[in-house]
């Protein structure tokens, strides 16, 4: 390979990392730069996903091993797992992705789901009071379709999740400031059987 | 005072300028016969308007309820006068009011309503032409004077008097009893005689002492209930004859709305709008309210209702209702207070009835996005999908006046911007400019009933409500002070009904789009998703 072949191909892969970079949405359109800002939180989300396979991985093993261990016995749900269960995802301003804290959020709900496979989940979607109030209910479904794609995809079965929106009818905090909106871009989970 | 100068030195100053423009006003002197001629003003002014006392009654009077109407209409001027200063100038019946003095407060037009057998017979005088434009009938219903002391007078008679027969006819039977009770043993008596009328005596007495008993074990018996039965029936007539003067009170506002419409197309040649009502969302509750404010209530009951919408014959509405499992669009008859829920899982909202009220196109969601569909507003299926998001949501539709295009709001170019597709769903195109890269958020639109814009809200940086031209696109923000979202066309396409924060707490507010004029008309903290109704029929 002749080094101009080689250097046109490490210009394209820098040019693909660059366009990777896809910048995270903020509450005001800034012009787009790459800096180490973006690297590093691209860097974050690789781990991330590499967390994510990692989570998935040892699940399918878990689930392998209490198929091998016979038909799955109702272990009682301990106060940690109820709590990762329960903990709340929070979201940017008309965003359904989910950030980086989320995805952590919900890889920690995973294993709790695959160890008792008689639960099922309610997941809300909420959004903060700004916007059209009508244009929040859609937002809050694909808040909560969102998160509960991503937990299809460590191995939760689809059927074992509920959706559900309340945009912005029940917030969790009241009142007009940005703290009060970031807490209540949220989505809850909430066991409604085997729980 | 000042005060009481002021907007007579105003008026003065107006008369002036009516009676000098008065020339570029419409040529009277031809008037020919079954030709109506409007009122002559300059055309492009408001005209000042005077409107004459109706009666004496205390009260939001009729001509209090007219004058504000005109007011509201923001394309006539009221002159508020006080009453008392009007009595004096009135013209009787027959006769001509005097122009000149009118001319002098001001006034290109007087109002006058007068009571009659069936309503209120209604004048309109052209001050400048110095003559009458128009005068109509309108019938007006009449609220019934307060009857609760009648009704608990007659309930009591009435009881009073079926006690006394029944007592009567107790007494009766009882009186016969004790004649026989009184009746000497058959036998005839062996014993001396003084004997004979002892045992006589004794019977007497028992007989009286019988029936003053079981009269009295009745009476003691008949008391309670009766007088509970009457305080019932009372109660029940009571609720029902105020019930009856409510609706009475709301349909004789309405009537006398109807008068202030024609009045004002008399004078303007466009029907006015104070015939409305406008829906809005309030503590979870959908409530209506009068168009000047007034008659506010709740329509539904407790609960999460939201976005309501009007058939085209304002005598429905719908809406969606959330739950904690989904999100149902119901029904509501406003005339019986009946509603009907629709089929269906998951996420529906943003309900509308189409152009000609046949069907409801509303949103329905699940995981994958949010899409509109079309079903028959009687509720029967199949429902027709309309668009195909991919994903995205698409949701708040509004019909074109003509009832062949949706204007609706669709996230598929990631952030949401208002599209116009045809009422099938082909065609799809996006209104709203939108610039790729740029984030934007625009949603709520609602379609002019000229059906020449839409207005919608817009986020920069705060919500505010903008107008789109559908001809050449351009867009003019409306708003600015405080938060301004969920736009509503008032069917004159000129009044827009808001959500606004602009008094502190959200309320819903009027916007005059033409001249810009505010004004609140609930008094609801957090009031929101307003739907103004199309032109209501008389009651």
């Amino acid at each position: 390979m002749s080094i101009l072949a080689r250097t046109a191909t490490v210009t394209v892969v820098f040019a693909l990392i660059l366009a990777g970079c896809h910048k995270k949405p903020s509450e005001r359109p800034a012009p787009r730069r790459i800096n180490a800002d973006s690297l590093l939180r691209e860097q974050a989300r690789l781990d991330s996903i590499a967390r994510a396979d990692a989570a998935r991985a040892a699940a399918a093993a878990a689930a392998e091993a209490a198929a091998k261990a016979g038909p799955p016995t109702a272990a009682p749900v301990s106060q940690v797992e109820r709590a990762a269960l329960a903990a709340t995802i929070f979201f940017d301003l008309d965003e359904s992705a989910l950030t980086d804290e989320a995805r952590t959020a919900v890889e920690a709900k995973a294993p709790v789901l695959l160890r008792h496979p008689n639960m099922r989940i309610r997941i809300t979607g909420h959004t903060d009071s700004q916007g059209s109030d009508e244009y929040n209910l859609a937002l809050g479904l694909r808040r909560a379709a969102e998160t509960k794609r991503y937990l299809a995809a460590l191995g939760v079965d689809e059927a074992r999740m509920e959706i559900v929106t309340m945009g912005e009818e029940r917030p969790a905090v009241q009142g007009n400031t940005q703290e009060a909106y970031a807490l209540n871009r949220r989505c809850e989970f909430e066991i409604i059987e085997g729980g | 005072m000042n005060l009481d100068f002021y907007p007579l030195a105003a008026c003065v100053c107006l008369a002036v300028l009516v009676v000098s423009t008065n020339a570029c006003g419409q040529d009277t002197a031809s008037t020919r016969p079954g030709v109506r001629l409007g009122l002559s003003y300059p055309r492009g002014s408001v005209p000042r308007v005077i409107v004459l006392p109706v009666d004496t009654t205390a009260g939001d009077s009729v001509r209090t309820i007219i004058q504000r109407d005109l007011d509201y209409s923001d394309r006539v001027s009221p002159i508020p006068l006080d009453p008392s200063t009007l009595m004096g100038i009135a013209p009787a019946p027959g006769q001509d009011p005097n122009y000149e003095l009118f001319s002098k407060l001001g006034a290109a037009a007087i109002v006058q309503a007068r009571r009659n057998a069936t309503g209120l017979r209604v004048a309109l005088y052209d001050v400048g032409a110095k003559r009458r434009i128009e005068m109509r009938d309108f019938p007006v219903v009449t609220v019934p004077p307060v009857r609760d002391v009648a009704i608990r007078d007659s309930i009591t008679v009435e009881a009073t008097l079926r006690e006394k027969t029944s007592r009567d006819s107790l007494d009766r039977v009882l009186r016969t009893r004790a004649a026989i009770m009184r009746r000497p043993p058959v036998k005839k008596d062996p014993r001396p005689r003084r004997f004979v009328v002892r045992d006589s005596l004794r019977r007497d007495s028992a007989a009286a002492a019988y029936v003053r008993r079981t009269i009295g074990r009745w009476e003691e018996d008949r008391r309670d209930s009766v007088a509970h039965a009457t305080e019932t029936k009372v109660a029940t007539l009571v609720r029902a004859d105020s019930m009856a003067r409510v609706a009475a009170a709301d349909n004789e506002r309405m009537s006398i709305h109807h008068v202030s419409d024609e009045v004002e197309s008399w004078i303007t040649g466009k029907r006015g709008i104070a015939a409305t009502r406008i829906a809005y969302v309030h503590n979870g509750m959908i409530r209506i309210v009068d168009s000047d404010g007034e008659n506010d209530r709740a329509v539904t009951g407790r609960g999460t209702a939201m976005s309501p919408a009007w058939h085209p014959n304002g005598r429905r509405l719908v809406y969606s209702r959330m739950t904690n499992v989904g999100t149902q669009i119901e029904q509501l008859d406003l005339e019986t207070g009946n509603s009907r829920a629709m089929s269906g899982t998951g996420l529906n909202i943003t309900p509308v009835y189409s152009a000609d009220g046949r069907n409801i196109v509303y949103s329905n969601g699940d995981e994958s996005g949010t899409d509109l569909f079309m079903v028959s507003a009687d509720g029967s299926p199949p429902a027709e999908r309309l668009t195909f998001g991919m994903g995205s949501d698409n949701n708040s539709p509004t019909f074109s006046p003509d009832g062949r295009q949706i204007a609706f709001i669709s996230g598929r170019s990631r952030f949401p911007e208002v599209y116009t597709m045809d009422a099938d769903g082909t065609n799809m195109q996006l209104l709203t400019p939108f610039v790729p890269g740029v984030r934007t958020y625009r949603t709520a639109p609602d379609w002019s009933p000229d059906g020449r814009t839409v207005a919608y809200e817009q986020q920069n940086g705060d919500f505010q409500v903008w107008l789109i031209t559908l001809r050449d696109k351009e867009s003019r923000r409306l708003t600015s002070e405080g938060e301004n979202e969920g736009p509503s066309w008032a069917p004159d396409g000129r009044h827009l009904a808001l959500s606004s924060t602009r008094g502190g707490s959200k309320q819903i507010w009027v916007l005059d789009t033409e001249s810009g004029r505010f004004r609140q008309l609930t008094r609801n903290a957090g009031a929101r998703l307003s739907a103004w109704s199309p032109m209501l029929n008389s009651p």
